[in-house]
């Protein structure tokens, strides 16, 4: 069942990233943007308001910046997928993906255990490197 | 080039995204994360938007199908998905089936939407594949 549905969510972000693609032609990248976030501020302020037990902490940077990174997401999406389409956007964020939590793991960053890269995941980076060159090129 | 840039930043952003959510979550608590999240997120939308955009792109708004507004229901299906299936599923599973349903659905939006079919792109695809795979092999313990 968990593997069904780690499935299905590949095709819900493929959906996702098609649909504000769509909206951010239809309209501009950055307000279709808006409106994505917007939705999902208005649902999850409708959350806090039927929890009334829920204490709201003081604003902080380390709460700021997360969300800070989701519009860019979106907006670099919406700029993207026009001009190299969906699977190949999907396939460089992979790589961004994995560089990233290779690096975090190596270095033990953001108090995570230090995991230090293996032969078997320099390769592996390596030949998705090579998949994603032969998409490009 | 920068496109291919940016998309690879994309996926720097979705890596960072949870683990600082994360952070945040063992502090206040998954309601509050995410609607930090979205608020902080909706506050830079703003911002962005009164820089690069126009306010007479809002007139566009009423022409636009409804059905394109459902990106973030989609978003909230997936923030929830994941969290049900990613402690059930070995690592190599996180990553190779949602990447898999990305791949299917995305080469059909490809083929059929936006008319960008390549056979590279299928070769290229199993190229990625295999190399995930060759990432997650265990390191056997001497």
């Amino acid at each position: 069942m968990a593997y069904s549905i780690a499935f299905i969510t590949g095709i819900f972000i493929a959906g996702m990233v098609y649909i504000n693609g769509i909206l951010g032609s239809q309209t501009t990248p950055y307000l279709s943007n808006l409106i994505f976030h917007s939705i999902g501020l208005m649902i999850f302020t409708l959350f806090i308001l039927l929890s009334p037990k829920n204490k709201i902490p003081p604003w902080g940077w380390a709460l700021f910046i997360p969300g800070l990174m989701g519009t860019f997401t979106v907006v670099f999406n919406n700029w993207v997928v026009p001009h190299i389409g969906v699977s190949l956007t999907v396939a460089l964020a992979l790589l961004g993906q994995m560089i990233t939590s290779i690096t975090i793991d190596h270095f033990g960053l953001f108090n995570r255990k230090i995991k230090k890269i293996n032969l078997f995941q320099s390769i592996g980076l390596g030949i998705v490197g090579l998949g994603l060159l032969v998409m490009v090129f | 080039m920068i496109y291919y840039f940016l998309a690879v930043l994309t996926g720097f952003f979705l890596t960072l995204t949870p683990v600082l959510n994360g952070q945040n979550t063992l502090k206040v608590g998954s309601k509050n994360t995410s609607f930090y999240h979205f608020l902080s997120a909706t506050l830079t939308g703003c911002i962005l938007f009164i820089i690069l955009g126009s306010f007479s792109d809002i007139k566009a708004i009423p022409s636009v199908n409804p059905i394109y507004f459902s990106g973030a229901a989609l978003g909230l299906f997936v923030v929830t998905f994941m969290n049900y299936f990613s402690p059930k599923i070995e690592a190599i599973y996180i990553s190779l089936l949602p990447f898999l349903g990305q791949m299917v659905i995305g080469m059909l939006i490809d083929i059929l939407m936006l008319d960008l079919f390549e056979i590279k792109k299928i070769v290229g695809i199993g190229i990625v594949l295999l190399g995930i795979a060759v990432m997650n092999i265990k390191k056997t313990e001497p």
